[in-house]
């Protein structure tokens, strides 16, 4: 084997990814090449450089990844049947959801806000829901008919889950629906007053609070000490729309 | 889903989703939900993984497929990003320290990094999955969808531009070693 032969299948060398008759030759061309030997040595130097560059994960971040592990491992052994729609549309517009919380960073409400916990919800929970009839009934008696389940079938949305969770202390209750897409759209309500934050748009209804963080847009609104927010990776002016539905429905 | 099984075997991986995650995108929180989605991904299809294959790259391949789905419009360029406190530098756990990287221990490994960070793509995964992650050539083809020659050239390619970007460094390590 000549030097520029053995350079050539340097890297493989150093590896160990040679063919067997290729590495006794290249063996013996550096056994007696003192120019290739130290070119093999810097290569592992190299490597060595190179490595020592890892970084572990934070603990923060590996703290928020092991819930959301946990969550998802209690969320699918509880709702085996689920998982279909799941892994269609939520997949997706999970990730497209946490892309866009991750490029918000935006001032937010405290995280003691309810609003903070919804988002957090969405980016890290998408499938939180099942149907309970104690959970309901807690539900209307918190909030009253803003714990029904609006039908929005003239949207195409379906209804993929409802339930309550709590959010940041506040009892709210959830609907998950998905439109033909299969984007996700979830419709929260809770007892407080309208969160504020400083990035919100003033939208052309005064009451009514709005963000778009990437691909995922949210709306809020308070009535009668009933806060409801809209989050979901449609466009904004549908999110209007159902707004004005929603509010129509409520009788103004 | 079972957590045990999948805490046992791939939740170990996990600083190595996020270091390939950070070179991927280029930037923190891109990376940290890009791992947080290959683990939640990873968990949902862990019937389909084989025991006693690499799980490793498994995850690796996971996360590559979103990162080229998903992520990849978004990465921000150059990547360079500082050693901070919560992310501390570490040596991979299969790594047994040598008398060269005592040496290059002291050294300014931000320097690497930008160097590796300012690869062509194709070659910093590669350089990615195999010098820093340890695949073996054949599961970094896996994980990317090429031939593993092509990941051994890439890797060749890469190697010998970063020798030159890193003289310096690789020269140190030399006098101090010999």
């Amino acid at each position: 084997m000549t030097c520029e032969q053995f350079q050539d299948r340097l890297t493989a060398f150093s590896l160990g990814e040679l063919e067997p008759h290729e590495a006794v030759a290249a063996r013996e061309h550096v056994a007696r090449c003192s120019d290739c030997a130290s070119r093999a040595l810097l290569d592992r130097q190299l490597t060595a450089l190179v490595r020592s560059t890892a970084v572990a994960t934070p603990d923060a971040v590996r703290a928020r990844i092991m819930t959301a592990l946990r969550n998802e491992a209690r969320g699918t052994g509880q709702r085996p049947r689920r998982r279909h729609w799941l892994s269609l549309g939520a997949a997706a517009g999970l990730a497209a959801a946490a892309l866009a919380a991750a490029m918000l960073l935006v001032p937010a409400p405290g995280s003691s806000s309810p609003l903070t916990a919804a988002w957090a919800a969405y980016r890290t929970q998408p499938m939180m829901l099942q149907w309970d009839d104690s959970t309901q009934a807690r539900l209307t008696a918190v909030l009253g008919p803003a714990a029904n389940t609006p039908d929005l079938r003239s949207f195409g949305y379906q209804v993929k889950g409802a339930g309550g969770r709590m959010l940041a202390g506040h009892l709210a209750a959830v609907t998950e629906y998905r439109d033909m897409a299969g984007q996700r759209v979830t419709f929260l309500r809770w007892k407080g007053d309208l969160p504020e934050i400083a990035s919100a748009r003033p939208s052309r209804d005064p009451g009514i609070a709005a963000a778009r963080w990437g691909p995922t847009g949210s709306v809020w609104w308070a009535s009668h000490g009933i806060v409801y927010c809209l989050i979901g990776g449609v466009d904004q002016r549908l999110l209007y729309e159902v707004t004005e539905h929603l509010q129509g429905g409520e009788g103004g | 889903v079972e957590l045990a099984g999948f805490e046992a075997t791939a939740v170990p991986h996990m600083d190595t989703l996020y270091d390939a995650a950070l070179r991927l995108t280029g930037d923190r929180a891109a990376a940290q939900d890009l791992t947080q989605e290959t683990m939640l991904r990873a968990l949902r299809s862990f019937s389909t993984f084989r025991p006693g294959t690499n799980c490793k790259a498994w995850l690796l391949r996971i996360q590559y497929n979103l990162f080229c789905t998903q992520y990849r419009k978004d990465r921000r360029l150059p990547l360079v990003w500082l050693d901070s406190p919560d992310e501390p530098s570490v040596e991979p756990p299969s790594y047994e320290p040598g008398p060269e990287e005592q040496a290059v221990r002291e050294m300014d490994r931000e320097r690497v990094r930008r160097a590796i960070a300012l690869l062509p793509e194709e070659f910093r995964i590669a350089v990615t999955l195999v010098d820093i992650h340890g695949l073996s050539c054949a599961e970094a083809a896996g994980v990317v969808g090429v031939p593993r020659g092509t990941i051994l050239s890439r890797l060749h390619r890469a190697r010998r531009r970063l020798e030159r970007l890193l003289t310096p460094e690789l020269g140190r390590v030399q006098a101090d070693d010999l």
